[in-house]
């Protein structure tokens, strides 16, 4: 009765046995074998059997790992190799497997490009191998290959993240057997069990009972339940998942980053993106726009304010880019990167002029709560896009 | 003893029961919209003998 | 451990505790059930045939009248069996004995209508059940499935037939629990369950968890009223004035004909079939096995008991036929003998009149009884007609 092929993570009840025996397998090497088998190795196991028993595509992933450490270890450290060049290189797979979702010959699913591009997890893989090399190139530590498919093919984070850091996920590699401790089992358990309770109870249910029946003819009404009851359902599934990677991460003994926390009682865009997939908004802060950022200023285009709305919208519509190349991904895109832009020339205005601009002298309280409303609804709108709903 | 971790816990637990039994099991879902039947059908096709 | 202690197996056992309390008030409640106060009628103004073979009941709900007419109307006979009944004879009781007998016969059932799909046809009709001339006829090659299959129980199960179950509280909750059952183990078969299968696999996957068993029980209520109205008679222009037969001269004659026109084997299986599905190149033929299950563990048996229950509880005037399997091509044929001694036990204890026709032995074996391995031929049928006629209109 049991499937062994095409099982994403979290998809079905096979992943979960796997994934219990993964953390079985873990504590019996760390108290029965105690410890003769090095940690690193161990999560090598349980991520290579992973993808080879149950991943859809396996080999593809696998190469695809491959190449990512070909072009770290041979092509990063050459000097001539240009930083836009090697970057183009890791992203080209995802580019094209994004075009398949729009050009109508890539889209058939025998196309070749479909074929060999289209690979559950590609996106993150991609994320962490950028990663890597801008923060570990000059690094003077030698990173085996166990440790890079390690950290690129971590089961739990493997689909859909949290994006973790290398160097971070390394510390807890190093330290071993010594993170499979009760404490960080106590841990883990419980964002599981949140992790279930968002993802199984929160989000289905809010799908069922609500999105499901809405009726379609009642025009704004409808678009308007739609969108917020979006929002709420995205929530709660998108935060149940990351809560899932990452309790089963800490069972594994690696203490994955979290990515939602309470985001919609964040007051401007700036806050939104440290509660709402927090590790993709701090990747794309770190990885895509303060380089822009430092670019642009070295070049001495436009005045400060200028390079920094400039920066932020490039930065918010490659994230609707990558969200996939259909039009409401890069509109929702481009929406976050209204939003940003114009609270960042707002925040400018009232340091400028030493005032509120907007608000005036009303009360601070009164103002966090219309930030909170204000926020919560244009994210709304923004996710509303998102969703493609409306086209 | 009874900390607020614990009671955070209990509530936990008592949703995600509470609420597999009612999407789940009860499956309200169908108490609050109850659908029309269709047609249900097998998914195994069987090749008739010859008659 | 101890904080394992503390923050899990406490708040669980407390969580689980609450929850079951929380949700064992709101299945109590009405909250949870809808009321149902609707009555769907079925009917039909047709004129029925007295002659005629049903073979499926899903092309439209009318067909379920035919079904429930032919047991309320208590002079005429219902006959259920499968393929047999697709067999082209000019002695098939549905045939012959409205025209030489002025008898009605209706018979319902195609390949795979096997002793489960009957009893829950007859289940959901239990009302119409008393008097009535039913007879079933029984292939020893039923006894070697797992049971009815599920598209011949969606075939004949029909929704109507299984909201009537559910409704009808005279109804056993440990049978709605044996079709819940089946429907359990056999549900990842069905493609898009309805809510009446729902009900029964319900209330067999929580039938140890009192409180939601109860509450799936109570979910009857939410099921319309099937109300069948039978505005119909028979056309009995078509039956004709009985005529005298002699049972055994008409066999002798009809066995000598079958036997005379086969070229092609010793077997006695029609040319036709014989030269399309066992004829091999070296002049032999290809043989089979029949694998019947242990008596012990035969769910096919199960479901002939239960249906013989059901027929004796409700005052049907039942038989059954044991249909012959051809010995010269089947190979373990006595692998049914202890389930037909089972079968035979029973309906002698019950006092159900049958028919048996099986052997295992190639010298008891009459050639002609099957047309090919496992269908009446006329003699067969023949021999059905006269056992029909002997029980029911002498």
């Amino acid at each position: 009765m049991f499937k062994f092929s095409d099982i994403l993570p979290f998809s079905s009840s096979e992943f979960y046995l796997f994934i219990a025996f993964s953390i079985a397998l873990i504590f019996a090497s760390k108290y029965v074998l105690r410890g003769k088998i090095a940690y690193q190795n161990i999560i090598f196991t349980i991520s290579f059997l992973y993808l080879i028993l149950l991943f859809p595509k396996p080999i593809h992933f696998i190469t695809f790992t491959l190449y990512g450490f070909f072009i770290f270890k041979f092509l990063g450290r050459k000097k001539q190799m240009g930083g836009i060049f090697i970057v183009l290189l890791y992203v080209l797979p995802l580019i094209l497997m994004k075009l398949t979702h729009v050009i109508p010959v890539f889209k058939l699913e025998k196309s070749l490009i479909s074929i060999i591009f289209q690979i559950a997890g590609l996106s993150y893989a991609t994320f962490k191998m950028i990663q890597i090399h801008i923060d570990e190139r000059e690094s003077d530590e030698k990173i085996s290959f166990v440790n890079y498919f390690n950290f690129i093919a971590f089961t739990p984070t493997l689909l859909i993240g949290p994006i973790d850091r290398f160097a971070r996920f390394q510390k807890n590699i190093n330290q071993g057997f010594a993170n499979l401790n009760q404490e960080n089992f106590n841990k883990g358990l419980e964002f599981i069990m949140k992790g279930l309770l968002y993802k199984y109870i929160f989000a289905y249910a809010i799908f069922t009972l609500f999105i499901n029946h809405l009726d379609a003819s009642n025009g704004f009404l409808y678009h308007l339940s739609y969108m917020y009851s979006y929002l709420i359902y995205l929530f709660f599934d998108f935060a149940g998942y990351s809560l899932l990677a990452m309790g089963f991460g800490y069972m594994l003994g690696i203490q994955v980053p979290f990515n939602f926390d309470k985001p919609f009682l964040a007051q401007n865009p700036k806050e939104f993106w440290h509660h709402w997939h927090k590790t993709l908004g701090d990747w794309l802060n770190d990885y895509f726009f303060k380089p822009i950022f430092k670019d642009l200023t070295t070049r001495k285009v436009f005045t400060s304010i200028q390079r920094q709305s400039l920066a932020l919208f490039l930065t918010f519509t490659l994230m609707g880019f990558w969200n996939g190349f259909e039009i409401h991904y890069i509109l929702s895109g481009v929406l976050f990167g209204i939003y940003s832009m114009g609270h960042n020339y707002y925040a400018y205005l009232c340091k400028k002029n030493g005032k509120d601009v907007v608000f005036g002298k009303l009360n601070s309280t009164a103002i966090k709560y219309i930030s909170i409303f204000l926020m919560f609804n244009s994210v709304a709108f923004a996710i509303y896009i998102f969703s493609g709903k409306l086209f | 003893m009874l900390n607020n971790r614990f009671f955070k816990n209990t509530w936990i637990y008592f949703l995600l029961i509470l609420g597999y039994v009612l999407l789940y099991s009860v499956d309200v879902e169908h108490v609050i919209y109850p659908s029309k039947e269709g047609e249900v059908k097998s998914k195994v096709d069987f090749v008739y003998q010859q008659f | 451990m101890k904080n394992f202690l503390k923050y899990h197996l406490l708040p669980l056992i407390l969580g689980l505790f609450i929850a079951f309390f929380v949700a064992i008030i709101l299945v109590k409640s009405p909250l949870l059930l809808r009321k149902n106060e609707k009555t769907k009628e079925v009917s039909t103004t047709k004129k029925l045939n007295p002659n005629s073979c049903l073979a499926t009941l899903v092309e439209n709900e009318k067909q379920e009248l035919e079904l429930l007419a032919s047991l309320q109307e208590k002079q005429g006979i219902t006959l259920f069996g499968s393929s047999e009944l697709s067999v082209d004879s000019r002695f098939i009781p549905f045939t012959y004995l409205p025209e030489k007998k002025g008898i009605r016969v209706n018979a319902f059932g195609h390949a795979f209508q096997q002793n489960f799909a009957i009893y829950c046809q007859l289940l959901a009709l239990k009302k119409s059940l008393k008097n009535a001339k039913v007879c079933i006829i029984l292939s020893a090659s039923w006894f070697e499935t797992e049971g009815t299959n599920m598209e011949a129980f969606l075939e004949f199960a029909r929704p109507n037939f299984l909201k009537k179950i559910i409704r009808d509280q005279s109804i056993s909750l440990d049978v709605k629990n044996y079709i819940g059952e089946y429907l359990f183990k056999n549900s990842d078969k069905i493609e898009n369950s309805s809510q009446s299968i729902n009900y029964f696999i319900n209330l067999y996957k929580y039938k140890n968890i009192p409180f939601l068993n109860e509450y799936f029980f109570k979910k009857w209520k939410e099921f319309d009223k099937i109300a069948y109205k039978v505005n119909a008679t028979y056309d009995k222009s078509v039956l004709a004035d009985a005529v005298e037969i002699d049972w055994d001269k008409e066999m002798e004659f009809i066995q000598k004909e079958f036997t005379s026109k086969i070229k092609s084997n010793k077997i006695f299986v029609n040319d036709e079939y014989f030269n399309q599905y066992l004829k091999q190149e070296d002049g032999g033929f290809k043989k089979g096995n029949l694998l019947c299950l242990p008596k012990e563990s035969n769910r096919e048996l199960e479901d002939f008991k239960l249906l013989v229950q059901l027929l004796k509880q409700e005052k049907c005037k039942a038989s059954f036929v044991i249909q012959s399997m051809n010995p010269h091509y089947y190979n373990k044929l006595e692998s049914f003998n202890p389930v037909l001694e089972e079968i035979k036990k029973l309906l002698e204890k019950e006092k159900l009149p049958y028919l048996n026709l099986f052997t295992a032995s190639k010298k008891k074996y009459e050639g002609g009884t099957l047309t090919d391995i496992m269908h009446f031929g006329d003699l067969g049928w023949l021999k059905v007609d006269e056992f029909l006629y002997k029980t029911y209109a002498k």
